[in-house]
């Protein structure tokens, strides 16, 4: 590269340098609404791929797969169609691979709550940065997202979000302590508060703890009636708030354990007849319960986001040529306006092939310039959307 | 460096001016002031003798290089390696200061040698003998037209031409640089041994020329017959 010519260059950008940021952010603008889009639709779709292609089979109530699946994998829809944790217990039997039980209806300052077993980390490869696993009712662990918003650290407690401030006979908020965080993965993981089932089924009313009713007296108001098998209390008995120590062996609850409710599973079948078999197993047209493929609603889901990227390409296309128009006619002015300019460098014995070179460079260094800063651009807009859905 | 011209004939297209030269020698080291009416070519000689313009015929050799059979680029070639051109409009560049203006030539070279110590050192001398030491930093617009004109002649003189072509480098200044500009164009000439050609409309400033040529003489009787006549 001949340097002379480079340093003429940078004098005469630097010289016009109002009409340079012009060109140079018309250049920008040009490549960076294709590049961009082409990107973050890219970075998108590797994402919520990568999650459903690690997410091989999903179980649910028949209905929406769409639903199922951003409820079973990004914990997003609130679906109220829940069966039998007994169906899980059921398909654990069948040994046919790695199961986990999903179920999320509450969340701790938005972020949400996800009731699980031990499995769903095992299987997503998830790893404590901080303090344990939860070993106890009451417990939870966070994911990175999750910590950082709620400003948790293990052996701090947070608290459940009400279910409705006007509902006086809903779920009480829970407070749980929180036994570690995990790693971040950059998946929905790093949002969510991992509970246990039995956890999450308190935090439904499905279970609760309060004041041993044996063993208090008549005389304060809290048993209406008292016979030699049962207890009646009254409403003046208030469930704990929290679970801890003390109290954790008072938490019972009133319904068989098999019929308490989940909303998902998700399965990682060991082979694939497994998994063949298992959606023969489930996909029949008299069960309640439907088994789906992630990466087919998420696959048919992106098609649709590719329609309407193509649809955005073709507005790019006419944006960008109306601004890449705008960048010719600059440089043709600019070249009339440099004729005297060149002249004064033919006069001074300069080759042509010197003279084009020079406004090649010139171009091609707006170009390269212009195509730097839109990437630049580009990563820092992926980096706030991460930042914002993800939390970096 | 040497001038034979035989037999030059220059015509613009669509115009009724022509040049004819029939003979012209201008020996190796001479200083050369070319009078004339406005409008008798010399101008146009002194970029005939750059390279800048092609002749219609005749022979134009200067160091022994025959201009007329060069190419285009040949001749750029040439004009880069030997001629220092001071133009009546000066032709700065505007986006440069004073000192890369004077440079020029240099970066325009294929090769995009850097700025060596002999260049350098040229450059520093140029800066001094022509008084520009004061603004050398300072863009082209904010200089006056002598000064300006300083400038324009420093550029030429850069790369020690052998053949300095001076189009009216006198005529915006006043009579006390005229004298200045004059003799430095003469003292850098001698120094550089170089053969100097001054067009000048002023006959005050020929006495010190060893030459003077008045180009009312070379306005040809008949018309020329031009490429695109």
């Amino acid at each position: 590269m001949n340097r002379q010519i480079l340093f003429l260059v940078w004098r005469y950008i630097s010289f016009h340098w109002g009409k340079s940021t012009i060109l140079l952010a018309s250049l920008t603008l040009t490549i960076l609404m294709p590049t961009c889009l082409a990107h973050l639709t890219r970075v998108f779709e590797q994402s919520i791929r990568e999650r459903a292609v690690t997410s091989p089979l999903l179980l649910g109530v028949k209905g929406s797969d769409y639903d199922l699946t951003m409820h079973g994998l990004y914990f997003r829809s609130g679906i109220q169609d829940h069966f039998a944790v007994k169906a899980w217990h059921d398909l654990l039997n069948k040994n046919r691979g790695v199961s986990a039980p999903i179920t999320s209806h509450f969340t701790a300052q938005s972020q949400p709550i996800v009731g699980t077993s031990l499995e769903y980390f095992e299987a997503r490869n998830l790893r404590l940065s901080q303090g344990k696993m939860f070993r106890h009712l009451g417990q939870c662990v966070l994911g990175a997202k999750a910590a950082s918003q709620l400003g948790a650290t293990p052996g701090t407690s947070i608290m459940s979000d009400p279910e409705n401030v006007f509902h006086l006979a809903g779920a009480y908020p829970l407070k749980m302590q929180v036994a570690g965080i995990l790693e971040r993965n950059h998946t929905p993981d790093d949002e969510a508060v991992f509970v246990d089932l039995k956890t999450h089924w308190i935090l439904e009313g499905l279970g609760h703890g309060h004041e041993d009713v044996t063993a208090l007296d008549e005389s304060n108001g809290k048993i209406l009636d008292r016979t030699e098998k049962t207890v009646t209390a009254s409403s003046a008995i208030i469930p704990y708030l929290e679970i801890n120590e003390s109290n954790q062996d008072s938490f019972h609850f009133h319904a068989e354990q098999e019929t308490l409710p989940i909303t998902a599973v998700l399965i990682w079948p060991k082979d694939t007849k497994s998994a063949t078999l298992l959606l023969g197993e489930y996909n029949t047209a008299s069960g309640e319960l439907q088994l789906i493929k992630p990466i087919d609603v998420v696959e048919s889901m992106l098609k649709w986001v590719f329609r309407v990227k193509a649809f955005m390409d073709a507005n790019f296309v006419l944006a960008g040529l109306s601004v890449g128009g705008m960048a010719a006619m600059i440089l043709l002015l600019s070249l009339r306006l440099r004729k005297e300019e060149f002249q004064t460098f033919n006069c001074l014995g300069c080759s042509r092939t010197l003279i084009l070179r020079l406004v090649l460079i010139e171009w091609g260094l707006f170009l390269v310039v212009a195509w730097i800063l839109s990437w630049m651009i580009t990563l820092a807009i992926e980096r706030l959307i991460q930042y914002a859905l993800l939390g970096g | 460096m040497e001038i034979h011209i035989e037999n030059l004939k220059f015509a613009w297209p669509h115009s009724d001016f022509r040049l004819e030269i029939p003979r012209l020698n201008i020996g190796s080291g001479q200083s050369i002031a070319i009078v004339g009416p406005s409008g008798s070519g010399k101008s146009t000689f002194l970029n005939l003798l750059a390279g800048m313009l092609p002749p219609l015929s005749g022979n134009l050799r200067i160091h022994g290089a025959s201009l007329s059979g060069m190419s285009d680029h040949q001749r750029r070639a040439f004009r880069q390696d030997n001629i220092g051109f001071v133009f009546q409009d000066f032709k700065l560049v505007d986006y440069l200061n004073v000192t890369d203006n004077i440079l020029t030539p240099w970066r325009l070279k294929e090769s995009g040698a850097s700025i060596d110590k002999p260049m350098r050192d040229r450059l520093e001398h140029l800066i001094t003998q022509l008084g520009l030491k004061p603004f050398i930093h300072r863009p082209i617009q904010r200089l006056s037209q002598g000064e300006q004109q300083r400038v324009a002649i420093a550029r030429a003189l850069c790369l020690k031409p052998g053949l300095i072509l001076a189009d009216e480098p006198t005529g915006n200044l006043d009579p006390s640089n005229k004298t200045l500009v004059r003799d430095l164009l003469k003292q850098e000439a001698s120094q550089l041994k170089a053969t100097l050609v001054m067009v000048t409309h002023d006959r005050d400033l020929v006495d010190r020329f060893d030459r003077v040529i008045d180009f009312a003489t070379f306005q040809p009787k008949q018309p020329l017959t031009t490429p695109a006549s």
